[in-house]
C-alpha cells in the first residue's frame, strides 16, 4: 500500500558532491538515505503548465520508501508518496 | 584507448512523425558532439539515408546506414495504423558495407512490398539469407535473442541498452543485462535518438498527438516523459548510465565505437547505374549514337555550317568523356517509341541546351538558332546525369512508362518517390489540432496562411482576425511549432514523372514499396537522391497541351484531309505576334493568364526569342524579384539598354541588358572571370541555391579575382556579381523557356489558323489551362468559331470540327457518364437515328448508369439539345419520353398510340438557361446578354465600350460574371477579378480595404457589378475599384458557371 500526499510535503534535503541526496529531514531530525530505489526524469505538460521533476524513490534509514521530487526550476524538494 | 562513443540508434524525420530532427541537424548537432560517426536509422526505410549522407561527409562525420525494422511478432497485426505503430517487434540494422546495404535494401523491401502504406512487416523467418554482413541491435528480443543469434551470427547480434532516465529503464534494462549473461551475447549502448537536442522534444510530442491523428491532452499517454531523446555525447550518457556497473558501461560504450569502425559502406552506385543498351556488333554505344549524330545532322541543317559541326563535336566529345552515351541512346530510343506510336512528346528543360538532343529527336528547338548554351545541361567534370524532362501528352504518358518496364524489365525499373513534406497550411492545420485550437480557428488561420509569411504570432492572429485576443503562449506555439515542422516530411507519394532505371537489380540499390497502382513500384529514394547518387532517371510528364495540340491536328485532319506540319513552322509569321501583343491569348499556351495578358501588350514580342523572354519572365520569381519592369521599359524604348561593361553586350544582347537566363549567368561568369564550365555551373548552383554566407563570400572572390585578370574593374566586377546574385533566386532556364515557347507558338497559330479544332481539343482535356471551359467557348464565338450543340446523330464523345464549326462532344452534358457515352456510341453504330423511340429502343434504360443509360441521363441529351435536328421541341420529347420509355424497351406491338400533349417550344432565354445547367456553357448568348436591359439602367458600361471609347482616369461602373478570382501571393494581399460580358472581360483591382468591406458579396455573389476608376497604360487596362454590389437578380433561375480562383 501506499500513501499519496496530495498536495506534496515540502522537504529539506542533503545532497553529496554529485547531485545525490544523502538526508531527508523530518520532524525526528536528519534521517540518512540509505538507497537509492529507483530514479527518473519527468518534462511535460509544456503546452499547459510545464512540469520539470527529477524523481527519487528512497530507501530511509533502511525502514521507510519515499518518492520524493526535485522540482528542476527551483531545486526545491517535496514527498509526494510514502510505501508502507 | 577506447574509441569515442557513436550513436548507432538514430530516427530523423524520415521516420515519418517519429523522429522530430532533419538528418541535416542530427548530423550538425554530432558535429557539435564531436561525434566521430553517426547512424540513421529511420522506421522500415532508407528515405533520408542519401540526405543524410551527404550531410554528414561535408560535416566530416562517417555516415553509417540503418534502419529499425518491423518484425512480426507471431501475433496478428492491429488493422489501425495507430494501433500498428507499437506492434510487433524492432530489429535495428546497420550495413556493414556494400553486401550489407544490398541484405538491408532486400529486407526493407520484404517488409514494405506485400503490405499496405505505413504497415509494413517482415515475417522473422524470412530474415534468413539476407541476413549477411549487418550488424543487428535488439533492446527487446523476447525469446528470439538464440534464433537471432543463429540467422546474423553471434558476434553481429548486441542487447541494446538504453536508458532515458524513465521510471522502468533500470529494470527493463537488468532484463537485458541477465539475457546477455545467459546467451553470451554482447552488449551496446545507445540513446534512441529522436531529436538533435532537447528542445525538440516538443515538436516530437506534437508529431506523436499528429500521428493519433488527436490533441497532446489526448494523446498524453503515447508521449515520451522527458526530454531525453536527444542526441547526447559520450560523457552525458556515461552520467545517465552511471547507475550501472562500470564493466557494463564500457562494454556497451565501447562496442558503439568498435560497430561503428566496422560500418564501412559507402554510396558509390554509379557502377549500377546504366542498364545497358545494346548496340550492334562492332559499334560501342558512342560510336552508334556519333552515327546517329552524323546522319540526323544533315537532315535538320541544310546545310551543315562549320558552326553546327563544331558544336556537335564538341558535346560528343564532352558526352564521350561523361560516359553518358548510353543515357543519350535510352532517351533515343524512348522518342523512337513514342513517335511510331504515334505519342506527342518532346523535351523540355536544359536538355534543350543541347544540338545532340536535338538531333535525336529528344527535343524540338534549335539550340544554333536559339543561341542556347549546352554547358547549363552537361560539361565535362559532371558526375550527376543530367537532366532529360520529356513531356508526353498525358493520356499517352502511361504507354511511355509501361515500355521501360518492359525494355528494361520491372526488377530493374522503378518510380521515384516524392516526399510530401509539411508547408504553411497542413502545418497550421496539424500543429494547430494537436495544441487543441478550435476547428474554426484552426481553419480561419491556415485560410489567412500566406498573409503570416513574416515575423509574429501577432501577424497570424490578426490574419484570423483576432486581433482583441492578446498574443499569449498558445499562440507563440502555435508559431514556434509551425515554424518547426516546415519542410518536414509527411508521407510518401510518387514522383509525378520520374523513373529510376538502374544496371543492377533495383532491390540491390535501393528499398522498394508498393505504389498505388497494381504492379507499380516505387523507390525510396526521391528525385534528388537519385541525383545525388548519378543514378539514371527518366523524367515522363504529363503535359496536356501536348494532348490538346495532338487531338487538334487529328480534328484538322479528320476535317479537311490535311495534317499541319507543326515542325515546318517557321516561327516568323507577324500574325502570331500580332495576336500575342494583342494579348488574345486564351487558349494559348504559358500565356494566357492574367498576368501574361497583362503584359502582353508592354513586351511586345516580334520575335521567337521575345517569346522565350515572355514565358520565362512572368512568373512569380521574376516579379517579386522586379526584374520585369527593367525588361519592359528597355522593350518600350523607355529606358536605354546599357551594359555595365562592353563584355557583357553579347551575352545580354538578346534580354536588352537585363539578366534573365541561367544559361547568362553561366556565360557572364566564364566570360568576364574565365570559370571554365565546371565552375560556372558549380557558381550557379551555388548562387541558385540555399547559400551559405561563406560559401557565397568564397564564390564571390574567386568570380572578382577573374574579372581582374580580364581587366575588368574592381567596382564594375562587384556590380555584376551582385547583379547575378539578385537575379540568380529566380532564375530560369533559357531553353526550357524555349521548349515551352515551342509550343506557345504553335498553339498561337492553330488558334489564328485553325481555332474550332484548337477549342475542341481544349474543351476535351479539361481540366487545364487557366479559364473554364465557359470562357474559351466565349472567346471561340469572339473569334467568329460556330458552337454547335449536341446532336445524336452529328456529335461524337468528344467535341469535334465540322465543317469549320465545333460541335459540341457528348462529354459536356452533365451526368453522362463514361459507360453511358460508351453506350451511346454503341447506338449511333447502327446507322442514323431517326428518333428518340429509335434511340431508346437501341439502348438498355437502367436505373444506374452501370450498363446502359439513365432516364436522367436521357432527359438531360434531349434538353441539351441532342434530338433538336429531329424535333425541336424539348419539352415534348420530355414528356413523350417519360410517358412511353417503358414501352420502348419492350419488342413494338400493335399498341395504343399515346396522345401527344401539346408543350410550348422553350424560349430562347429559356433555352441559354438550360445550357448553363446542363452543359455550364451556353452555345448562343452569353448569360449576360440578359442582364443587359437591367444594367443598362444602371449604366452598367460594357466591355466593348470600356476598351474602346472611355478613357483613362474615367469614372466607371462595370459589370458581369466573375470567371477568375486571384489572389496572388506577389500581390501583397491585393485581389485581383476578372468579369466577362457577351463581349470580352474586364479586369479589376481589388485593393485591401475595399476587398475586406466587400469579401462577403465580392467571394460569393456569381454577377457583380462595381464602380471604380479605369486605368490604361500601353493598351493594358483596369478597373481599381471603389465599390461592389451584386447584380440584381432575373426572375429565371439560373445556374451560373462557377469562377476558377487562383492564389
Amino acid at each position: 500500500m501506499t500513501e499519496l500526499l496530495a498536495p506534496p510535503r515540502p522537504v529539506r534535503v542533503r545532497l553529496d558532491g554529485e547531485g545525490l541526496p544523502t538526508h531527508l529531514e523530518s520532524a525526528a531530525g536528519w534521517q540518512p538515505v540509505t538507497r537509492v530505489l529507483n530514479r527518473w526524469r519527468i518534462d511535460c505538460d509544456w503546452w499547459r503548465s510545464p512540469v520539470s521533476r527529477e524523481y527519487w524513490r528512497l530507501l530511509i534509514d533502511d525502514d521507510l520508501a519515499l518518492e520524493c521530487y526535485c522540482n528542476r526550476a527551483t531545486s526545491e524538494w517535496f514527498v509526494e508518496r510514502v510505501y508502507d | 584507448m577506447t574509441s569515442p562513443y557513436v550513436e548507432l540508434h538514430c530516427h530523423s524525420n524520415y521516420s515519418f512523425l517519429e523522429g522530430a530532427s532533419h538528418p541535416e541537424d542530427l548530423v550538425a548537432r554530432a558535429r557539435d558532439l564531436e561525434m566521430p560517426a553517426l547512424a540513421i536509422t529511420d522506421r522500415n526505410g532508407l528515405y533520408g539515408a542519401v540526405k543524410f549522407f551527404s550531410a554528414a561527409q561535408r560535416a566530416g562525420i562517417k555516415p553509417i546506414i540503418g534502419t529499425v525494422l518491423t518484425v512480426d511478432d507471431g501475433t496478428t497485426p492491429p488493422k489501425d495504423r495507430v494501433d500498428y505503430d507499437r506492434w510487433g517487434e524492432r530489429l535495428l540494422l546497420l550495413a556493414e558495407d556494400k553486401v550489407g546495404y544490398s541484405n538491408l535494401c532486400r529486407l526493407i523491401s520484404m517488409a514494405q512490398m506485400p503490405n499496405a502504406k505505413g504497415m509494413a512487416r517482415l515475417p522473422a523467418d524470412e530474415l534468413v539469407g539476407h541476413s549477411g554482413h549487418l550488424v543487428a541491435l535488439v533492446a527487446d528480443p523476447k525469446d528470439r535473442l538464440p534464433f537471432y543469434q543463429e540467422v546474423f551470427g553471434r558476434e553481429r547480434v548486441y542487447l541494446e541498452l538504453h536508458d532515458h532516465l524513465g521510471p522502468s529503464d533500470r529494470g527493463r534494462n537488468q532484463v537485458l543485462l541477465d539475457l546477455a549473461t545467459e546467451h553470451h551475447a554482447p552488449l551496446v549502448i545507445t540513446n534512441e535518438v529522436f531529436y538533435a537536442t532537447q528542445d525538440g522534444h516538443r515538436l516530437h510530442d506534437v508529431i506523436t498527438a499528429i500521428r493519433h491523428r488527436t490533441t497532446l491532452d489526448e494523446a498524453y499517454r503515447y508521449l515520451h516523459g522527458n526530454t531525453e531523446h536527444a542526441l547526447k555525447s559520450g560523457r552525458e550518457l556515461r552520467q545517465v548510465f552511471s547507475r550501472y556497473p562500470a564493466a557494463v558501461v564500457e562494454e556497451g560504450m565501447r562496442n558503439a565505437g568498435e560497430i561503428a569502425g566496422r560500418c564501412q559502406f559507402s554510396f558509390d552506385l554509379v557502377g549500377a547505374r546504366f542498364p545497358g543498351f545494346p548496340v550492334n556488333a562492332g559499334e560501342t554505344p558512342f560510336s552508334f549514337l556519333y552515327r546517329l549524330c552524323q546522319e540526323a545532322v544533315r537532315e535538320k541543317y541544310r546545310p551543315v555550317t562549320p558552326e553546327v559541326a563544331a558544336r556537335l563535336q564538341k558535346e560528343l566529345g564532352v558526352i564521350d568523356k561523361t560516359g553518358f552515351s548510353e543515357f543519350f541512346l535510352i532517351n533515343w530510343d524512348l522518342m523512337r517509341f513514342a513517335k511510331a506510336r504515334g505519342i506527342p512528346g518532346q523535351g523540355r528543360g536544359s536538355a534543350a541546351d543541347s544540338i545532340v538532343a536535338y538531333l535525336l529527336g529528344i527535343t524540338r528547338v534549335d539550340p544554333i538558332e536559339h543561341n542556347l548554351l549546352f554547358e547549363r545541361f552537361l560539361h565535362e567534370e559532371m558526375t550527376t546525369t543530367p537532366d532529360i524532362d520529356i513531356d508526353f501528352s498525358s493520356e499517352h504518358r502511361e504507354q511511355v512508362i509501361q515500355y521501360i518496364y518492359e525494355k528494361y524489365g520491372p526488377e530493374r525499373t522503378g518510380m521515384v518517390c516524392n516526399v510530401v513534406t509539411y508547408r504553411q497550411r497542413s502545418a497550421i492545420r496539424e500543429v494547430g489540432k494537436a495544441l487543441g485550437f478550435k476547428e474554426d480557428v484552426i481553419d480561419n488561420l491556415a485560410k489567412s496562411a500566406s498573409a503570416w509569411n513574416p515575423e509574429s504570432p501577432q501577424t497570424i492572429a490578426q490574419a484570423a482576425g483576432y486581433e482583441k485576443v492578446a498574443p499569449g503562449q498558445p499562440w507563440q506555439q502555435l508559431f514556434d511549432l509551425s515554424t518547426q515542422i516546415l519542410g518536414f516530411p509527411r508521407h510518401l507519394s510518387i514522383h509525378v514523372g520520374g523513373m529510376l532505371v538502374t544496371g543492377e537489380p533495383l532491390i540491390d540499390i535501393v528499398p522498394v514499396e508498393r505504389a498505388t497502382m497494381p504492379g507499380r513500384m516505387v523507390v525510396q529514394f526521391n528525385k534528388d537522391d537519385v541525383e545525388e547518387l548519378g543514378l539514371i532517371k527518366m523524367d515522363m510528364l504529363g503535359l496536356r497541351m501536348l494532348s490538346v495540340v495532338a487531338e487538334a491536328l487529328d480534328l484538322i485532319e479528320a476535317d479537311t484531309g490535311t495534317r499541319p506540319d507543326l515542325d515546318a513552322l517557321d516561327l516568323k509569321d507577324p500574325e502570331v505576334y500580332d495576336l500575342c501583343q494583342q494579348a488574345d491569348t486564351i487558349g494559348v499556351f504559358q500565356i494566357e493568364s492574367r498576368a501574361q495578358m497583362q503584359t502582353l501588350p508592354r513586351s511586345r514580342p516580334e520575335t521567337f526569342n521575345d517569346l522565350v523572354v515572355e514565358v520565362a519572365i512572368i512568373r512569380p520569381g521574376p516579379i517579386q524579384g522586379d526584374a520585369v519592369h527593367p525588361y519592359l521599359r528597355r522593350k518600350q524604348g523607355k529606358e536605354p539598354v546599357m551594359y555595365i561593361h562592353p563584355r557583357l553586350k553579347p551575352i545580354l544582347e538578346e534580354t536588352l541588358g537585363v539578366v534573365l537566363y541561367q544559361e547568362q549567368i553561366l556565360k557572364i561568369s566564364m566570360e568576364c572571370a574565365s570559370f571554365s564550365s565546371a565552375e560556372a555551373d558549380r557558381f550557379r548552383r551555388a548562387m541558385s541555391s540555399h547559400r551559405s554566407h561563406e560559401l557565397m563570400e568564397a564564390i564571390r572572390a574567386r568570380f572578382l579575382e577573374g574579372c581582374l585578370q580580364n581587366e575588368i574593374p574592381h567596382g564594375v566586377a562587384e556590380e555584376i556579381f551582385t547583379k547575378l546574385a539578385a537575379f540568380a533566386e529566380f532564375g530560369f532556364t533559357k531553353s526550357h523557356a524555349a521548349a515551352f515557347a515551342r509550343t506557345c507558338y504553335e498553339t498561337a497559330w492553330l488558334k489564328l489558323h485553325h481555332a474550332p479544332a484548337l477549342y475542341a481539343g481544349l474543351l476535351n482535356n479539361q481540366p487545364m489551362g487557366f479559364y473554364h471551359p465557359h470562357v474559351l467557348v466565349e472567346d471561340a464565338k469572339h473569334h467568329g468559331v460556330k458552337i454547335l450543340p449536341v446532336d445524336i446523330n452529328k456529335s461524337y464523345v468528344r467535341c469535334s470540327v465540322e465543317d469549320g464549326a465545333l460541335r459540341l462532344g457528348f462529354n459536356y452534358v452533365h451526368g453522362v457518364g463514361d459507360k453511358a457515352l460508351e453506350a451511346i456510341e454503341e447506338a449511333q453504330m447502327k446507322g442514323p437515328v431517326t428518333s428518340l423511340e429509335d434511340f431508346c429502343r437501341r439502348v438498355r434504360l437502367t436505373s444506374t448508369s452501370r450498363n446502359g443509360l439513365t432516364r436522367a441521363q436521357v432527359q438531360n441529351l434531349i434538353l441539351a439539345g441532342a434530338f433538336d435536328a429531329i424535333d425541336p421541341n424539348r419539352r415534348q420529347l420530355v414528356w413523350r419520353f417519360t410517358e412511353r420509355a417503358e414501352d420502348w424497351q419492350r419488342p413494338p406491338m400493335l399498341e395504343e398510340p399515346s396522345e401527344d400533349v401539346a408543350l410550348p417550344l422553350m424560349s430562347h432565354r429559356q433555352r441559354v438557361a438550360t445550357d448553363y445547367r446542363l452543359l455550364s456553357l451556353s452555345t448562343t448568348d452569353h448569360i449576360i446578354h440578359f442582364y443587359r436591359p437591367q444594367f443598362a439602367q444602371m449604366r452598367v458600361i460594357d466591355s466593348k465600350t470600356l476598351r474602346q471609347r472611355i478613357r483613362d482616369g474615367a469614372r466607371v461602373r462595370v459589370g458581369g460574371l466573375v470567371i477568375t478570382r486571384q489572389s496572388p501571393s506577389t500581390g501583397k494581399n491585393f485581389k485581383f477579378f476578372t468579369l466577362a460580358d457577351e463581349f470580352g472581360h474586364v479586369d479589376v483591382i481589388l485593393r485591401p480595404p475595399i476587398y475586406l468591406r466587400y469579401r462577403q458579396v465580392a467571394n460569393l455573389e456569381p454577377i457583380l457589378i462595381m464602380d471604380g476608376t479605369l486605368q490604361k497604360q500601353d493598351g493594358v487596362q483596369s478597373v481599381l475599384v471603389d465599390h461592389i454590389e451584386a447584380a440584381p437578380s432575373l426572375p429565371e433561375e439560373d445556374v451560373f458557371p462557377t469562377s476558377r480562383n487562383y492564389r
